[in-house]
């Protein structure tokens, strides 16, 4: 292979790398200026409840919240909460951000479109974010114990500018996991945590392989007798990711396809960011790391 | 049928009833009573996500005859907010979360009602509200009027806590270590209960207060220099002992929260968790296995049925030891599941390709078993890759020493066990898949090999 063509594989592959990066910087303007989904994790809400009857229709909920949407001007969630105290069921109606609601408006409308409901007036909250500072704090350093982690046994497997390169994956695979996370607005932050930790688990394996894979190629290179077709086999045996990405896919797709049929978001958005892992993992492993490599072991 | 043949059934067999009992379990039913002998799926113990929500407000005290409502600043919410998340820890609880409602002056607590926590919640909520104030007095007594107070919960900056034992009963040991002002203040005291000592012959004490009630004595007979007291106890009720324990370790409330209302709240993966997430897996790994089947035919066939055993044998362990614990426990023992249901998976494929490169240039007795050779060395490596990280997360995750210092750092400490139970599941999968995706995969294929000679049917070329 003429330097030439080397030199225009490499640049080819660090186009892979600028993608990756211009990716994660477009994320983290949309989150600098749009901010993160609003969810309660992240986000304070006003959070509304009134007693209502045992008898409440549930069917009735998502037409229930279509209209008390209409009346306060703002997207909500409402649910039917039950009071362990009593035994009553009470109408939660949540605001995400943290908004005031025409109370009146929509205690009348309720008065009068769902009078089996009874309700008097509505007690209103409004709450703090769910994942608080400290547990932020928790998680990033467990975090960064698993990159030492990854680090020294990427290390100790290939060697200690591998183990580099496997790092430098892992890291970028995390920001780029985060920024579909960003981008693909899901309000929910343990599928975000879930996400990190398989990738955690998912660019090492799919990463030592290929620069062990790599090492070999370029030990036989340096050997006179070792053949284009052997280095092809070495790559061949050891590559599989269209066909993983596709096995992942069809996983994913399953949680997405049956949380929508459900009604089940939080199914949906899990199967999202196990995609978004998996698939992050595959694009790092397959199309980042050589020029990493590349970078890594000029001589 | 041959004997090659009759082994391929067996071990496809024995693999799938793996699969079947770790799914279901192996219980008995005699009229209403159901006797569990090995856990199945439905008796894994959920977390947040997969159980209801008690949503509890917690108000500070109301308006009485003597004095008014007390309404709290933000910064004193805030405080209440960071002790009780220091409880909460104390508690390792498998999930929680808790919020501020400034404008009211209240606080929002969100705790998963799993079987783990049902039976002792309304005492881990009293426990959560109460002030937590333990007083310390110079003297012996029956009541502290008049006697100033010579430390305080708050003085306490860090307890060491024993359990001894003799001959006749086991006894508490708690060594409290107070800071610079308290150590100051029990040097004074002890320095003058000694001298008492001395000149009357008379044993001096040290009393400690606790919910306006003295819960035992400190024998002084000598100065203590060092701000070290130890309080030894083999009568305190065990529960009295609990809450000590969570109080010395996480500090005082300002007053007694109440818990005013309790809401339950539907699972985030809707009322029937198990079916739905359940339901979207089988749907998944039924296309992924299809899939497989039909890129690899028998190479897929046999990787599938492997995967299953695999997939049968993780089940066993996580409903036998990993549920119920830890931060978001079961939701990190279950993507570690799913983690090693698809890394099986890969492993498959990866046979699948190497076979598919072999085939290419030689027949099904020599391709198919020189395929299978050149990814084992790749894949022996990686699983010893899955299970040291495995080990060294289980290392983290359930170690005191871990735990300790996270506290130290002022870090939260139920989040850790999380990893733990993560790599557990990996550990327990990855060995069970080393069985089955390596070695009876390997088994069934060369027991294939000898009496199916088709290469197209191990998804390869023309050599017969």
């Amino acid at each position: 292979m003429s330097k030439a063509v080397t030199q225009k594989k490499t640049g080819g592959r660090m186009l892979y790398l600028l993608l990756a990066v211009a990716l994660i910087a477009v994320a983290l303007v949309v989150y600098l200026v749009v901010g993160p989904a609003p969810s309660r994790d992240n986000t304070s809400y006003t959070r509304y409840t009134a007693y209502i009857p045992y008898e409440f229709d549930m069917e009735t909920l998502p037409a229930l919240q279509d209209a008390i949407a209409e009346v306060a001007g703002v997207p909500v969630e409402v649910d039917v909460v039950i009071d362990v105290g009593n035994g009553n069921n009470a109408l939660e109606i949540v605001v995400v951000p943290a908004g005031e609601i025409d109370e009146k408006a929509v205690v009348g409308m309720l008065n009068s479109d769902y009078t089996e409901m009874e309700i008097e007036e509505l007690v209103s909250g409004v709450y703090s974010p769910a994942f608080s500072t400290r547990r932020a704090v928790t998680f990033g350093f467990v975090y960064l114990l698993a990159l030492l982690l990854i680090y020294v046994i990427a290390a100790f497997i290939t060697d200690g500018k591998n183990g580099l390169v496997v790092l430098l994956a892992t890291i970028l695979n995390t920001l780029l996991v985060a920024a579909l996370y960003v981008l693909c607005r899901i309000p929910n932050l343990r599928t975000l945590i879930i996400a990190v930790a398989m990738v955690c688990v998912l660019t090492p394996y799919l990463c030592i392989p290929k620069l062990r894979a790599f090492a070999d190629i370029r030990q036989r290179m340096k050997k006179p007798q070792a053949s284009a077709a052997a280095t092809e086999e070495t790559v061949k045996n050891r590559l599989g990711g269209i066909d993983f990405l596709v096995v992942s896919a069809l996983v994913c797709a399953a949680l997405v396809v049956v949380g929508l049929l459900l009604g089940v978001r939080a199914l949906s958005y899990f199967g999202i960011m196990i995609f978004a892992a998996y698939g992050c993992a595959v694009y790092t492993a397959y199309l980042v790391t050589p020029a990493l490599w590349v970078s890594f072991n000029k001589k | 049928m041959t004997f090659k043949k009759l082994v391929v059934l067996i071990v496809a067999a024995v693999t799938i009833a793996v699969f079947i009992i770790g799914f279901f379990g192996i219980a008995s039913k005699y009229g209403d009573i159901t006797t569990v002998y090995l856990n199945g799926v439905q008796n894994i113990i959920y977390d947040a996500d997969f159980v209801n929500t008690g949503q509890i407000v917690l108000s500070p005290p109301a308006a009485t005859e003597d004095s008014p409502a007390v309404q709290p600043t933000a910064e004193e919410l805030d405080q209440i907010k960071a002790v009780i998340e220091r409880r909460l820890e104390m508690f390792r609880l498998s999930d929680y979360s808790v919020q501020c409602d400034y404008e009211n002056g209240k606080i929002l607590l969100d705790l998963p009602l799993n079987s783990n926590i049902a039976s002792d919640f309304t005492w881990i909520l009293s426990t959560i509200c109460g002030t937590g104030e333990i007083t310390a007095y110079a003297g012996n007594a029956d009541s502290v009027e008049g006697r100033e107070v010579l430390f305080s919960t708050d003085d306490i900056v860090k307890i060491n806590f024993d359990v001894e034992q003799d001959t006749f009963a086991y006894y508490y040991v708690f060594e409290m270590i107070l800071d610079r002002d308290a150590k100051a203040a029990l040097k004074e005291a002890t320095t003058a209960l000694s001298e008492e000592y001395a000149s009357t012959e008379e044993i001096q004490y040290i009393m400690l207060w606790y919910n306006g009630a003295k819960i035992g004595t400190v024998r002084i007979s000598d100065v203590i220099k060092n701000g070290r007291i130890t309080y030894r106890s083999s009568t305190i009720e065990q529960t009295t002992m609990n809450e000590l324990l969570v109080y010395l370790n996480t500090g005082t409330l300002p007053y007694t929260m109440s818990y005013d209302t309790i809401y339950s709240t539907a699972p985030a993966y809707g009322a029937d968790p198990l079916r739905n997430v359940g339901l979207a897996l089988a749907c998944g790994f039924a296309a992924v296995f299809v899939y497989l089947i039909i890129r690899f035919r028998l190479i897929g066939l046999t990787g599938a049925i492997a995967t299953l055993g695999t997939m049968g044998f993780s089940l066993f362990f996580l409903t036998g030891f990993m549920t119920g614990r830890g931060i978001n426990g079961t939701s990190a023992a279950l993507a570690a599941f799913i983690l090693i249901a698809l890394l099986c998976v890969e492993t498959a494929i990866r046979n699948g390709n190497a076979v598919h490169n072999a085939l290419a240039k030689t027949t099904v007795i020599k391709g198919v078993p020189e395929g299978l050779k050149a990814t084992l060395p790749n894949s022996l490596i990686l699983y010893a890759v899955v299970l040291l990280v495995g080990i060294l997360l289980v290392l983290c995750g359930f170690n005191n020493a871990m735990v300790g210092l996270l506290s130290l750092l002022g870090l939260g400490v139920s989040g850790i066990t999380a990893l733990g139970t993560f790599g557990a599941v990996l550990i327990a999968g990855i060995v069970s898949a080393a069985l089955f995706n390596i070695l009876l995969d390997r088994v069934m294929i060369r027991s294939l090999v000898q009496s199916i000679k088709k290469p197209a049917l191990y998804g390869g070329g023309d050599h017969e």
